[in-house]
């Protein structure tokens, strides 16, 4: 008898796992509710107010067609470049000069006495006035360039394209090749999958360039020997998330790193050994990703710094937001 | 080995490890710490043709074993202890891919989607066990297959069921093979892999629902000795087949059985066939008429069984991807204000055009109504053999194993005070 009641048992199991299996593969239909796939990152764009150390404290339309790079002097002059034009502002946001080139600068520095535009795949050097002083030969004919550093005599320039820094002297002769591969020295090279290569110097007249696709910021010699480097990739705040941050660098006279990630949109401040400080701003700081129809896949253009301590943001929607230490 | 010869060993092995030093740090990978969780996956990520040609070495090193194991040792222990070696290597750390159950569905598709590129490694998994069941029957069952050896784990008090239970219930995996050769055949989905229940133990990461199917059969092994193998398991059906052909089979005794009925109840599985009594003539006759009878019938059964299923070929291809996202573009296109499903979504964000899918769907739908008129068929086949065998008796005089359903795990030899 109890043999049969098991038996009896064990067959109807046996006959509900031959159920359950008929009905998940004839009865399955699709669902309309969330997608289980959707790599959902909603919870990283949302900052800790309490970490943000940072306010707005002006913003102005410089009135150009389309915007590229900002650079600020000593004496707080800000250097925009845009659509085959660069334009001048006082400290206020007021327009002091504005002349044409004929190319858009997609990044530009000034040492105070002139500026350097990165034109294309060639740099071009103006005075003040907006005169061409001249233009230098291009390192490689499909070169892009990114990013310019000047420091007195010395220029360096990012050129995405041959992944690679160029060492110049005020005079556009190149005098040395940062970043070429060489296995037999451990040189890995730059990774640089899109068109953000940062080079900077830093407080201590330290250059600093950003190897995005490793997600570090790697310290040079003036000499272009590696010497240091700091960065993590990770989604978290304290590291640089996505394949290839940060896309924008800039540096407090203080020492302190500021950067800008592109994808999460997060401005954030590092001190100099590299450890997270704060935020500037954060995802929806600046306008909506929805309405976002730019050509440029990012919300923030280029960063700069003045003396002060305060923090140039130019968005894609050709806005100069600055920002100052609460 | 000499010293020199050791010393080349060493260095070769050596300067393997020297290749690390070239690898280079690309891209991170990428972190998942934003509540985000990885979608299951059903298939084991891909490995190198070298090591799916280990595995087929080891494949063959276990089936020749198993075989010599069962065929010459006569060990219950040895086939106890390689089909714990089995789990751990096919199951545990191969994660139950590639198997031959679920192989039959690869060359069904390759037989009829030209398109499809069929892996040596698949055709071997398919091809060995049957080549090694028919020279030496059901070795593979014994101990190979992690599946089996799964269940036999738990096999603590299994139980006789009647013979026409075990029948009834036999024909489960004939229609489970008719329907995963059809969905395999339509390139609409490998159903025996998906509804493998205990290749989420392997990898962990079933559903909930196969987890309890795994679960539930483990709990019914206990009882009935391996329910997937008997009563499931669609690539059974075709070993079944071939072992009743095979050249060298597991005897009980070694010589003459001297009938002790020590072995009668030895076999968990049901598969030792008494010796039978004198031949009866007068029955004889009766039986033959039943035969020719049967024969006749079983015709019809494949007509009426094949007309029923083709019947039902929509709700077959339903089960086709393409197939259910047009009916459901079709529907949600009449009901405007449904919230869509995602994979409809996802296809009009595609820009693809809705009349080629239903184009496709179409095709899909034929191929279904032909593959039912066979599925039905076939399943007709079965029942006409199923009725015609109960007419054929064959007379033994002493106790022998049911070559089709014995699995030659070797239990009963055990039993048998016969040794030599």
């Amino acid at each position: 008898m109890k043999q049969k009641v098991i038996i009896g048992f064990a067959v109807l199991l046996l006959l509900s796992v031959v159920f359950l299996i008929s009905r998940d593969l004839f009865n399955s239909s699709f669902k309309s509710d969330e997608n289980p796939t959707e790599y959902n990152i909603d919870n990283l764009k949302k900052i800790d107010s309490a970490l943000i150390c940072y306010k707005e404290i002006m913003q102005f339309d410089p009135g150009m067609e389309q915007v590229y790079g900002i650079s600020v002097s000593e004496n707080n002059s800000i250097f925009i470049s845009g659509n085959r034009q660069v334009a001048i502002f006082n400290s206020n946001g007021t327009k002091t000069k504005t002349f044409t080139t004929d190319s858009s600068a997609h990044c530009l520095i000034t040492d105070n006495n002139s500026i350097y535009l990165g034109i294309g795949n060639h740099i071009e050097h103006y005075n003040l006035a907006g005169e061409k002083i001249s233009s230098w030969k291009a390192y490689s004919e499909n070169g892009f360039i990114t990013s310019v550093a000047v420091n007195k005599e010395i220029v360096y320039v990012a050129d995405a394209e041959s992944k690679r820094i160029l060492k110049y002297n005020t005079k556009g002769e190149l005098l040395l090749e940062i970043g070429q591969k060489d296995t037999s020295k451990g040189i890995e090279g730059f990774i640089i999958p899109s068109p953000y290569f940062e080079v900077t110097f830093g407080a201590y007249n330290d250059l600093w360039v950003v190897n995005p696709g490793k997600h570090r910021i790697e310290n040079y010699s003036l000499s272009g020997e590696h010497q240091s480097s700091w960065g993590v990739a990770s989604m978290q705040l304290e590291g640089f998330a996505g394949c290839c941050n940060p896309a924008h660098l800039a540096v407090l006279p203080t020492g302190e790193f500021v950067t800008y990630e592109k994808g999460l949109d997060r401005i954030k401040i590092y001190d100099p050994t590299g450890k997270f400080i704060c935020v500037v701003a954060g995802p929806g700081s600046f306008k909506g990703e929805s309405d976002f129809h730019c050509t440029q896949a990012t919300l923030v253009n280029d960063l700069a710094t003045d003396l002060n301590g305060n923090i140039y943001v130019l968005d894609a929607y050709n806005l100069v937001r600055v920002y100052a230490k609460k | 080995m000499n010293k020199n010869a050791r010393v080349a060993i060493l260095i070769i092995f050596t300067s393997l490890l020297v290749f690390n030093i070239f690898g280079i740090q690309r891209f991170p990978k990428p972190e998942f710490e934003s509540g985000y969780s990885q979608p299951e996956t059903q298939v084991p990520s891909p490995r190198g043709a070298i090591f799916e040609y280990l595995d087929l070495a080891v494949f063959i090193g276990c089936l020749s074993l198993i075989s010599w194991l069962v065929i010459k040792k006569r060990s219950r222990k040895g086939v106890f202890w390689l089909s714990i070696f089995s789990l751990l290597y096919f199951g545990f750390y191969r994660k139950g891919c590639i198997c031959p159950v679920g192989s039959l569905q690869n060359i069904s598709m390759a037989l009829f989607n030209p398109e499809y590129s069929l892996p040596i490694t698949a055709i071997a998994f398919f091809v060995l066990p049957l080549g090694f069941t028919l020279f030496f029957g059901r070795t593979f069952c014994a101990g190979v297959c992690p599946l089996g050896a799964i269940q036999d784990i738990f096999a603590f008090r299994p139980v006789s069921l009647k013979s026409w239970v075990q029948s009834l219930l036999g024909l489960i995996p004939f229609i489970y093979l008719g329907l995963a050769v059809l969905f395999a055949a339509t390139g609409t989905d490998f159903i025996v892999c998906r509804y493998d229940p205990f290749v989420g133990f392997f990898r962990h990461n079933a559903s909930f629902m196969m987890f309890a199917i795994g679960g539930i059969l483990l709990l019914i092994s206990v009882f009935i000795a391996r329910p997937y193998c008997r009563f499931l398991c669609p690539y059974g059906v075709l070993l079944n087949l071939v072992s009743r052909f095979s050249k060298k089979h597991l005897s009980i005794a070694p010589s003459k059985c001297i009938s002790c009925r020590l072995c009668e109840d030895a076999c968990p599985f049901g598969a030792i066939d008494k010796p039978t009594g004198a031949k009866n003539k007068e029955q004889s006759n009766v039986l033959v008429k039943r035969l020719i009878l049967y024969c006749l019938i079983t015709p019809l059964l494949m007509g009426v069984c094949g007309w029923t299923a083709s019947k039902y070929h929509e709700s077959f291809a339903k089960v086709n991807f393409k197939v259910r996202l047009a009916n459901e573009i079709m529907l949600s296109a009449k009901t405007e204000t449904a919230q869509p499903a995602l994979e409809v979504t996802t296809f009009r964000a595609s820009g693809k055009a809705v009349e080629k899918l239903y184009a496709e769907a179409a095709r899909i739908v034929d191929r279904f109504y032909i593959g039912s008129w066979f599925l039905g068929g076939f399943i007709g086949l079965v029942f006409g053999l199923t009725l015609a065998r109960f007419t054929l008796v064959q007379y033994r005089t002493e106790y022998t194993t049911n070559k089709g359903t014995c699995f030659s795990c070797a239990r009963c030899v055990d039993y048998c005070p016969v040794k030599e």
